[in-house]
């Protein structure tokens, strides 16, 4: 019963009758009709002598396969029906003489038509399906030609080529690198296919939106993603009036994961020890969400005045935090994880430290400092914006004989208690 | 009466919502003389030093810039393309330190984050001692711990230099890379293109030109078989359409 499903998994019956619909023999267009692009074939003989029948047949031009044989309504009957061809690929097709009910001397009147037309050219396809070319040497497309004695249409062709945009992210994290949804400033590889040569004519870009478009011509060109929330539409028109378009929806980062790096370089400070409390840690930094690379913006941490409850910490409250937003650093990232996002590449991430003051200074007692610290991005030279507040926060607990400091600074931790020579990561 | 008012009122709501909306965005056209000038003094500044000058001649590159209030187009053909990128490339090259290891940690660190030295690597008057937060300016220390200020303040300098080398060097490298890129893709599109290829024999001539280091320019060739990649002379080369 593969006849009723073929290759890809669609039911034949669902595939068409097209309007707009999918190929049914052929698995690439994932049986969804935005795929592929829908046009009326016509074929038959329309003279007054209603004698002959006809085949108009295409084919994939890169393995000869047959994709449609449409026949035509019988002896002297033309017929029309619409068919779905799958977009990025180039076809074949010819005509077939199939019989005559005029004996030993068939006439070979035929007419065909694509869309009605027997023009070659560009078309726009029925439902609004896309564009595709048409190349017809050979004349065979007609609204009537007398063939006479011969089968002139034998040995000839004509093609159909099916343009379309094929992107590719160039960040090779998240796996899908065909998505339509990109971060902020990432970069998309963009080819016209199938990359034949057409009557169609040269290729010239177009962007409607924001971002950055590499060339103004050419079968490949590279789009920057802009540096905020938009949509952008990329239209590729052959000189013959054809085009294609690709439509990207560029993300703005939503949030920020911080994760506890434990093979980094840590250290903690307590009593006896020491006359002072204090740890220094290193947190992976990740951009979410996860369905996009990160990796070309610039992000930074803005100024934050300290905050405090009544406590340790009100006595020797923690200087307020320092904004870096002239010296931003890079994402890169070159790594996105599943849950987590872009992971920064800041070898070994961002340090993230606090302390009490000397004991001896300030007797210890319960406290509670923080900041919010806001975390800004760019891309390029262009203005920050916020992505969102994060809280580092120190905690004091305990007295003169033992007490903890605890730091957190979104999902990561460490605390370090009297007695000890080496700090404990939390997850907070 | 009330109709009008009605249509005023829904007219200043959607303007006050839509401010850019009346304003068509500005559109600026610049040809390659234009696109020329910036990449030239850019990349004079650049090799003075300025490498930020480095990554404004490559963004002079883009055929079309669009932004909610601007669109630059220009209008640049592929070989002027090809002619700028190896331009910025030559100088891109110059400015990489071939001798400078991103990953090497240095004791003074880099983007204003200085490892606590190890309590047998301090000087006798900072042992057990609280030292500097991250990125603390070294200038809070000089009143209140001079002995703090003394030893962290020539780090903090160092960790000034090592983040703007670093800087300079990724810059540098992140350029270099992306227009050698472009250049060898540019390069093996014409040559895949055999007889059909107009500016092939341009390219090969233009590489031999400008390049100055051999070693790029084998780089820049890799992808061409060795019999291809010998340059033509300008009468030899096909005349564009």
């Amino acid at each position: 019963m593969t006849s009723r499903f073929l290759t890809d998994g669609v039911r034949d019956g669902d595939e068409v009758p097209h309007s707009p619909g999918s190929c049914p023999n052929d698995a690439d267009d994932g049986g969804a009709p935005a795929n592929c692009v829908t046009l009326k074939l016509t074929v038959g003989d329309p003279s007054g002598s209603e004698s002959e029948r006809w085949n108009f047949e295409v084919f994939e031009e890169a393995t000869g396969r047959t994709v449609v044989r449409h026949c035509d309504g019988g002896f002297g009957t033309p017929g029309s029906a619409e068919y779905a061809l799958v977009k990025g690929k180039a076809y074949t097709f010819s005509l077939r003489w199939i019989g005559t009910n005029l004996g030993n001397y068939p006439d070979y009147d035929w007419q065909a038509l694509i869309n009605d037309s027997d023009e070659a050219g560009a078309y726009s396809g029925l439902y609004a399906t896309g564009a595709f070319i048409v190349e017809d040497p050979y004349g065979l497309l007609t609204d009537k030609t007398h063939g006479d004695s011969t089968d002139i249409t034998v040995g000839k062709q004509g093609r159909i080529i099916v343009p379309k945009i094929v992107t590719e992210t160039v960040a090779a994290s998240p796996p899908n690198r065909a998505r339509k949804t990109i971060g902020v400033g990432e970069e998309v590889n963009l080819s016209v296919v199938p990359a034949v040569t057409t009557s169609a004519g040269d290729i010239t870009w177009e962007l409607d939106g924001s971002g950055i478009l590499d060339k103004n011509s050419g079968v490949t060109n590279k789009f920057t993603a802009p540096a905020r929330n938009a949509t952008t539409t990329i239209t590729a028109s052959f000189s013959s009036g054809a085009s294609c378009s690709t439509v990207f929806q560029t993300i703005e980062p939503s949030d920020i994961v911080f994760e506890n790096n434990m093979t980094a370089n840590y250290s903690g400070f307590a009593p006896p020890q020491f006359d002072f409390y204090a740890v220094c840690y290193w947190a992976n930094v990740y951009f979410l969400p996860d369905t996009v690379n990160f990796g070309r913006m610039k992000v930074c941490e803005s100024y934050a005045q300290t905050q405090t409850l009544p406590g340790y910490f009100q006595a020797c409250p923690p200087k307020p935090h320092s904004s870096w937003e002239n010296a931003p650093l890079d994402v890169v990232g070159s790594v996105v994880v599943p849950g987590r996002g872009t992971k920064a590449e800041w070898n070994p991430g961002d340090q993230i430290q606090g302390t009490s003051d000397y004991i001896h200074v300030v007797p210890i007692s319960d406290g509670y400092a923080w900041w919010d610290i806001p975390w800004l991005f760019k891309v390029g030279n262009g203005a920050y914006k916020q992505i969102r507040i994060v809280r580092q926060d120190y905690r004091l607990i305990g007295d003169m004989t033992n007490a903890t400091l605890r730091v957190t600074k979104g999902a990561s931790g460490a605390e370090i208690s009297t007695g000890e020579t080496t700090l404990r990561f939390i997850t907070p | 009466m009330k109709i009008k008012c009605l249509l005023a009122i829904v007219a200043s709501v959607w303007l006050a919502k839509h401010p850019f909306s009346m304003h068509a965005k500005e559109i600026i056209n610049q040809n390659f003389a234009d696109v020329q000038n910036v990449v030239s003094q850019n990349l004079v500044a650049a090799k003075s030093g300025d490498i930020e000058a480095l990554q404004e001649a490559k963004d002079a590159l883009p055929a079309i810039v669009s932004t909610d209030t601007i669109k630059i187009y220009r209008h640049v053909t592929d070989e002027e393309t090809f002619f700028l990128k190896l331009k910025i490339l030559n100088v891109a090259n110059e400015l990489v330190d071939k001798s400078f290891d991103p990953k090497r940690v240095t004791r003074a660190g880099k983007f204003g984050i200085i490892p606590w030295p190890a309590e047998e690597d301090r000087p006798e008057s900072l042992k057990g001692k609280l030292l500097w937060r991250p990125r603390q300016n070294p200038d809070d220390y000089k009143e209140t711990d001079p002995d703090l200020y003394a030893y962290y303040k020539p780090l903090y300098e160092e960790n000034l230099r090592n983040t703007k080398k670093h800087e300079h060097q990724r810059i540098a490298r992140t350029i270099r890379d992306d227009m050698l890129r472009d250049a060898k893709d540019g390069l093996k599109f014409e040559c895949d293109r055999g007889n059909d290829s107009r500016n092939f024999g341009l390219y090969l001539r233009l590489v031999d030109e400008i390049i100055e280091d051999k070693q790029l320019r084998d780089e820049i060739l890799s992808d061409i078989p060795p019999e291809r990649r010998l340059p033509v002379s300008p009468s030899e080369e096909k005349a564009t359409p």
